[in-house]
């Protein structure tokens, strides 16, 4: 699905020319395997055998070597953009546009994956810069329904940012369900302000 | 009762009226729950003696006694400007034909007297059948001090109701909520209070965010999530000794679910790697197993009161519904099929009703509260009131469902027969109250 998107919107030249990039990109320092998968310590689940966990790891550690490799190419290229004049995004924008989603879904619309490209490249632009995706959900709902939909708006947010070369251990995500709106109003326009992604700079 | 009198009154044969009055006489007032109807029963609540000396309380005892005979569905309080007689001094000697008179089937008569220095408060009460025309119980006495008027005034309202329908009463119980603080602010603090919004007293209010107390059933240790540590992770406080301790450890949401009447089990839900799924922590053990392995959001864990079987909310078919499980993590099977919204179900404590809420279609979309057969049968919708209305709640005794609504604006937290019969509102006074669970309580 991730990869349908991503060509829909052109990015797969830049992943792409970023896979075929992979060929010189032989100085890059091999990719610590500590657990960049693994979210802090979590409830046993007996079904995940060692070797699964191993696995797990392995590709991890290859998904990430990827990422480092995507994100230096976007880099390059989005600072060229920015020496053109190509439209970028301030910091400003970056924290006050919100990811919009529709009601009971998590599903990325065309303009939310829009609106998460033009992060991707605001991120590539400031590698340095770590941020949490907040999911929150309209207060239509019930609150632990909601606060399961948000996490999944923002894992999905993530994912998508991750999937177009964005270092996953640049961005963590945070439900609120419906506990802090953006608009208290109890309107159709507060709702849809409301189901968002949004997203709040953790560290630089 | 009253009915077969006239009828008999009609016929006005001298052999059919003797054999009425023994009827009547042998039959004592009884409320049955189950009935469906508005039959409310008529009772009257006189002037406490002793409300002389002690106004104020005398009033307050007697309007808590009214709001939760009143709050029940199942009685009314005969208009007291309509008496004419008073309680005499011996409690249990009442003209009942002056209560007849005024259409009182029932009358609670009572004293308020200071005991021990005045620290301490005695409360007197006897019910009294007007029907059979004696008191229903011998004298009843409550002593405690003088804060503990409500409690006192609750546990007779028990008394009272299961006089008249043979169960437990709902009254002298509290529920633990969530109460937001002012708007803007994302705090909320974890709150304990009387079921008709009296008495509230914290339980956390650190400034962080606080959500989806459940309380285990001794009353002793609270679990919920906190954001305190920068993520939304469940704690267990220990309230008798102030111990606490974070329960899970991950970074992604968790939250409780609800306990095992027996206290074991704590059924709740965590999120790993974006994936929100039921898992059981045992209690005795001290470990957790996972109970759904689905993709979708599993989230809402209920608990059966056999301890076994566990209810909750999937969207593993595209939309959230129903599923039934166990503490074995047999097979979710789906109970719900109408709608395309039906989440936070709650498992009666009498047996093999659901409660949840779901969304109702057609022009106005509003979350209602239903109940449903955990055989998926007689799917019942008991709220329509053209606002949303969420979070329910069982009464201990099972009998009634608390839910919270937001007709007329804020959220108001309300109460209802099992059947959504005698709807009221319970937020005339106190708290906000959001999240609910009803609770009985415990010496504390």
């Amino acid at each position: 699905m991730l990869v349908r998107s991503m060509m829909s919107t052109g990015f797969f030249i830049l992943l792409g020319g970023a896979l075929l990039f992979e060929g010189c990109a032989k100085k890059l320092p091999p990719v610590e395997v500590s657990d960049a998968s693994s979210q802090g310590t979590t409830m046993s689940d007996p079904r995940l055998s060692e070797d699964e966990a191993a696995r797990r790891a392995r590709e991890a550690a290859i998904a990430e070597r990827e990422r480092s490799v995507v994100e230096e190419s976007m880099r390059r290229r989005f600072a060229e953009q920015s020496r053109m004049g190509a439209g970028g995004m301030s910091q400003e924008d970056f924290t006050n546009q919100d990811v919009l989603f529709a009601f009971d879904s998590f599903t990325l619309s065309n303009e939310a994956k829009a609106m998460l490209e033009k992060k991707a490249t605001w991120l590539a632009e400031n590698p340095q810069i770590k941020v949490q995706v907040e999911g929150h959900c309209d207060e239509r709902g019930t609150t632990d329904y909601n606060l399961a939909l948000g996490e999944r708006r923002a894992h999905a947010a993530k994912q998508y940012l991750s999937a177009l070369g964005i270092n996953a251990a640049r961005l963590s995500t945070i439900s609120y369900g419906e506990e802090a709106p953006a608009d208290p109003r109890h309107t159709e326009d507060a709702w849809v302000r409301n189901r968002r992604a949004h997203f709040v700079i953790t560290g630089q | 009762m009253q009915n077969v009198c006239r009828r008999c009154g009609s016929v006005a044969g001298f052999l059919l009226f003797v054999w009425c009055t023994l009827a009547v006489a042998q039959t004592r007032v009884f409320i049955d729950i189950d009935q469906v109807g508005g039959y409310l029963l008529p009772i009257a609540l006189p002037k406490l003696l002793g409300e002389q000396i002690e106004p104020e309380l005398g009033e307050q005892i007697r309007s808590i006694l009214r709001a939760d005979l009143e709050v029940s569905g199942l009685f009314r309080i005969v208009n007291p400007a309509t008496y004419i007689d008073e309680v005499p001094e011996a409690l249990d000697q009442l003209q009942y034909q002056n209560w007849s008179t005024v259409g009182a089937m029932g009358v609670l008569a009572g004293r308020v007297q200071r005991a021990v220095g005045d620290t301490q408060l005695k409360l007197e009460f006897t019910l009294h059948d007007v029907v059979q025309q004696r008191p229903r119980f011998n004298g009843r006495e409550y002593i405690g001090t003088r804060q503990q008027y409500r409690e006192m005034a609750h546990r007779f309202s028990d008394l009272v109701f299961r006089e008249f329908t043979g169960e437990d009463g709902p009254f002298n119980t509290q529920v633990v909520c969530v109460a937001p603080r002012h708007a803007g602010n994302k705090a909320k603090d974890i709150v304990l209070m009387d079921y008709d919004g009296y008495g509230a007293q914290n339980l956390v209010a650190d400034g962080a965010l606080n959500l989806a107390p459940s309380l285990s059933p001794d009353g002793t240790v609270l679990a919920y999530t906190s954001y305190r540590g920068g993520s939304p992770q469940i704690y267990l406080r220990h309230l008798f000794t102030g111990v606490e301790e974070r329960l899970t450890t991950g970074v992604g949401l968790a939250l409780p679910g609800a306990w095992s009447a027996d206290g074991r089990y704590l059924a709740l839900s965590q999120t790993v790697d974006g994936n929100s799924d039921i898992y059981l922590y045992d209690t005795r053990q001290k470990r957790s197993t996972r109970l759904t392995t689905d993709w979708g959001i599993d989230v809402s864990p209920s608990f059966a009161s056999d301890g076994k079987r566990i209810v909750f909310t999937s969207d593993r078919s595209g939309t959230p519904q129903i599923y039934l499980t166990d503490i074995n993590g047999r097979p979710p099977v789906r109970l719900t099929y109408d709608g395309r919204y039906n989440t936070s179900p709650v498992w009666s404590p009498r047996g093999d009703v659901i409660a949840f809420v779901g969304r109702s279609e057609g022009q106005r979309q509003t979350l209602d509260v239903y109940t449903i057969r955990t055989d998926g049968s007689q799917l019942q919708r008991l709220t329509n009131s053209g606002a949303d209305n969420e979070a329910p709640t069982w009464a201990p005794n099972g009998r009634f469902v608390m839910y919270t609504s937001a007709r007329g604006g804020g959220w108001q937290r309300r109460l209802m027969r099992e059947n959504g019969q005698g709807d009221r509102s319970l937020t005339a006074n106190g708290t906000a109250c959001l999240s609910p669970q009803w609770v009985a309580r415990t010496a504390r």
